[in-house]
């Protein structure tokens, strides 16, 4: 709505008005309130409401976790999905940015957005939603922002408003096959606004973009990204140059680590970056600029033979890594999927494979599993039934039984008092196959006969349909693990989880023999 | 001890101790400036309060003298520092101490006294008592219509029809979010 005429300035002196609260008072008043009540209280009268809107970026507000969906139809009509953090839709609202209807930044007025921006189908980063996002009073903490849409309508002027308005939060930027992106549109000094990232994808949907105006600057801006996982992934960027990479490397090598406890179980820590379709940027110039430095390795080949080659480098300090690719696969995993609803699952799983027809995504992550040998697959991959080319990758995984557990890998202690449970019967129907199989496990050296002990916990055996075996296990609910001090760590969020996950084409169960069996106790324990 | 007057005809004057007083901002500041004067004998006009609410007044910092001073955030000064970052997601966490429950005049007749004091307490800087006021009024008004709101503080609705309408139609938009 039009805002009412500014309030006459007047002298904030109580004498005037003797039985009011003054301007200031009523400031720290309404900050006390509920952004549910504020939205109401506009109505009071057009001082409260000049109050309110104008101080709305220190009121409370209401906060919004989950991701954000903005979508533009080709009617024009403008749509916002929100998104609760398990997935399922809380509200949409749908507007049109111009007429009587109300700008998006009243709506939001009241509205802390943190976590996931999505600009998704149509002209939903248009200018005209770029400016009224970029409003000084809105609360705007996104941590992930992403430009899926038709970019043809956003100008450098909003979009580096916007950029600046989201600086303070954005870690991750991504350009993910946004239509219409322009070459001129997006350049190092535009990237820049947005602060310190993560991980930054440009993508554009033509496959024809050279995007000249991004180069080794925002490269190298990259190396102040966090050092356990970052990315730099681009598409079709003739700026950067095997001159910009290894000065990065140079940098990136220098970079003071913590350091981490070479012993302690983590995920590969790092920094990828993948150039595709960069024309300056080829496997050969980068080894002539910046061999000396790097390791090759062959990732993989593709339908045509042609080597994928991946150049690392260690960090001398830590246990990061840096990998540089050229091809796609390693830029589709961290691709951002659009947040969608639970019921919509299905209709994910056919566009995936649709696309994946179309980009010959395939799964590089299968062949890390077959270089850690300490694992036996008691499983095989399956292949999905679909179109996509996965003629390269492999149909199955080493199946067999290996050593059990090996040197190196992670020790895990475990603290406890003492506690003891009576053993249970067992049925005699079972009883000769349980003895077999323990002194398989005494053979092997994983259990070692006892008399006495201070602890006991009771058998469970458990009959497995697929391979006639028989598992022996121990209950250890029944003391021991009330007993046990829990080491708590993080998860991965489900939904990080599944955007890994997208773009892949090929999946399979992974069943481990044994699978508790790998992992070793320290000494103590 | 210090004497402070009230803006009636013909003034009303109250001796308060040192410290008490000094929970104003305003009169620690003026009393700092005049250091070496004999300020004990000099009643201190205060134009802006009256007899009634500067009982109250020195009630409350009678009362409050030998509390620990506030903690200093950066937020305080967001009076006159634009610094939206320090105090942006800030919420003020105010609990009003059980005698200020019983001193504070709530009564909805006695309502205009409250605004009176909260109105001293501003420009006698006294944060802590402003703090408290301001959280008394805000939990009165939280979930209130907007009408007993308008009542409450003595306010017009000064809206035209259709500017109202309006409003309360972008209200009903974004509802439920």
């Amino acid at each position: 709505m039009a805002a009412p005429e500014a309030e006459v300035a007047r002298p904030d002196n109580f004498l005037d008005h003797f039985n009011q609260l003054s301007r200031s008072q009523l400031i720290k008043l309404l900050r006390f309130l509920p952004p549910h009540d504020l939205a109401h209280m506009r109505l009071v009268s057009r001082r409260f409401y000049n109050v309110i809107t104008d101080n709305s970026e220190i009121m409370s507000k209401k906060e919004r976790n989950g991701p954000v969906v903005l979508k533009c139809s080709r009617a024009g009509q403008f749509s916002v999905e929100w998104f609760s953090l398990f997935g399922s839709i809380i509200k949409t609202l749908t507007t049109k940015l111009t007429g009587d209807n109300v700008p998006l930044s009243e709506l939001l007025r009241f509205i802390h957005i943190d976590g996931l921006m999505y600009f998704g189908e149509g002209l939903s980063a248009a200018d005209k939603v770029l400016d009224q996002l970029s409003e000084p009073w809105l609360s705007l903490r996104p941590e992930v922002v992403i430009f899926a849409g038709d970019l043809s309508q956003t100008s450098q002027e909003s979009l580096r408003a916007f950029l600046v308005k989201v600086e303070p939060s954005v870690r991750r930027l991504h350009f993910q096959n946004a239509n219409n992106l322009d070459d001129s549109l997006l350049s190092d000094d535009l990237i820049g606004a947005a602060g310190r990232l993560d991980g930054l994808m440009l993508k554009p949907m033509s496959r024809n973009s050279e995007l000249p105006d991004i180069g080794d600057e925002t490269l190298l801006s990259m190396v102040d990204a966090d050092y356990k996982s970052s990315y730099f992934s681009v598409t079709g960027c003739s700026g950067i140059t095997p001159g910009g990479i290894r000065a990065f490397i140079e940098k990136w090598i220098k970079k003071e680590r913590p350091k981490t406890d070479a012993d302690s179980f983590s995920f590969e820590l790092g920094c990828e970056l993948t150039f595709y379709m960069c024309a300056n940027v080829t496997p050969a110039a980068v080894e002539e600029a910046c061999g000396d430095l790097l390791k090759k390795e062959i990732v993989d080949e593709n339908e045509e033979n042609e080597e994928r080659v991946c150049y690392t480098i260690q960090c001398p300090s830590s246990n990061c890594r840096l990998k540089i690719f050229f091809h796609y696969s390693p830029l589709y995993s961290h691709f951002v999927s659009k947040p969608k609803l639970d019921d919509e699952d299905e209709s994910i799983d056919v566009n995936l494979f649709h696309h994946s027809v179309n980009l010959e995504a395939e799964d590089n992550d299968i062949d890390d599993y077959d270089r850690n040998d300490a694992i036996d697959y008691d499983g095989t991959i399956l292949q999905e039934e679909n179109e996509s080319d996965v003629g390269e990758v492999q149909g199955g995984a080493p199946v067999g039984t290996g050593t059990l557990y090996q040197q190196g890998n992670p020790r895990a202690q475990l603290r406890f008092p003492a506690g003891l449970v009576k053993a249970r019967p067992v049925l005699f129907a079972k009883k000769e196959r349980a003895e077999e199989m323990l002194e398989r496990l005494v053979a092997s050296g994983l259990i070692t006969p006892t008399k006495d002990s201070d602890w006991a916990a009771p058998l469970v055996l458990a009959d497995r349909e697929a391979n006639r075996e028989m598992m022996v296990c121990t209950d250890y609910s029944t003391k021991f693990n009330a007993a046990l001090i829990i080491d708590q760590y993080p998860l991965l969020r489900f939904e990080n989880v599944f955007e890994a996950l997208n773009w892949k084409t090929v999946f399979g169960p992974l069943d481990m023999k044994d699978a508790y069996l790998h992992c070793e106790l320290d000494d103590d324990s | 001890m210090i004497q402070l007057c009230s803006n009636d005809d013909p003034p009303v004057s109250f001796t308060v101790p040192r410290k008490a007083v000094e929970l104003s901002k305003t009169i620690k500041t003026m009393l700092e400036d005049l250091e070496g004067f004999d300020m004990e004998q000099t009643p201190i006009p205060l134009p802006n309060v009256d007899a009634p609410t500067l009982e109250l007044i020195v009630k409350w910092v009678e009362q409050h003298q030998d509390d620990p001073p506030p903690v200093e955030k950066p937020r305080v000064e967001d009076d006159d520092s634009d610094d939206s970052d320090a105090d942006d997601d800030q919420e003020p966490e105010v609990v009003i101490p059980e005698w200020d429950k019983k001193f504070l005049p709530t009564d909805d007749e006695q309502k205009n006294q409250l605004f009176k004091l909260l109105n001293a307490a501003n420009y006698l800087e006294i944060k802590p008592l402003l703090d408290i006021g301001c959280k008394y009024v805000a939990d009165k008004i939280s979930g209130q219509t907007v009408e007993w709101v308008r009542d409450y503080l003595n306010m017009e609705n000064d809206y035209t029809p259709e500017e109202e309408a309006k409003l309360k139609e972008e209200i009903a938009w974004a509802e439920g979010l």
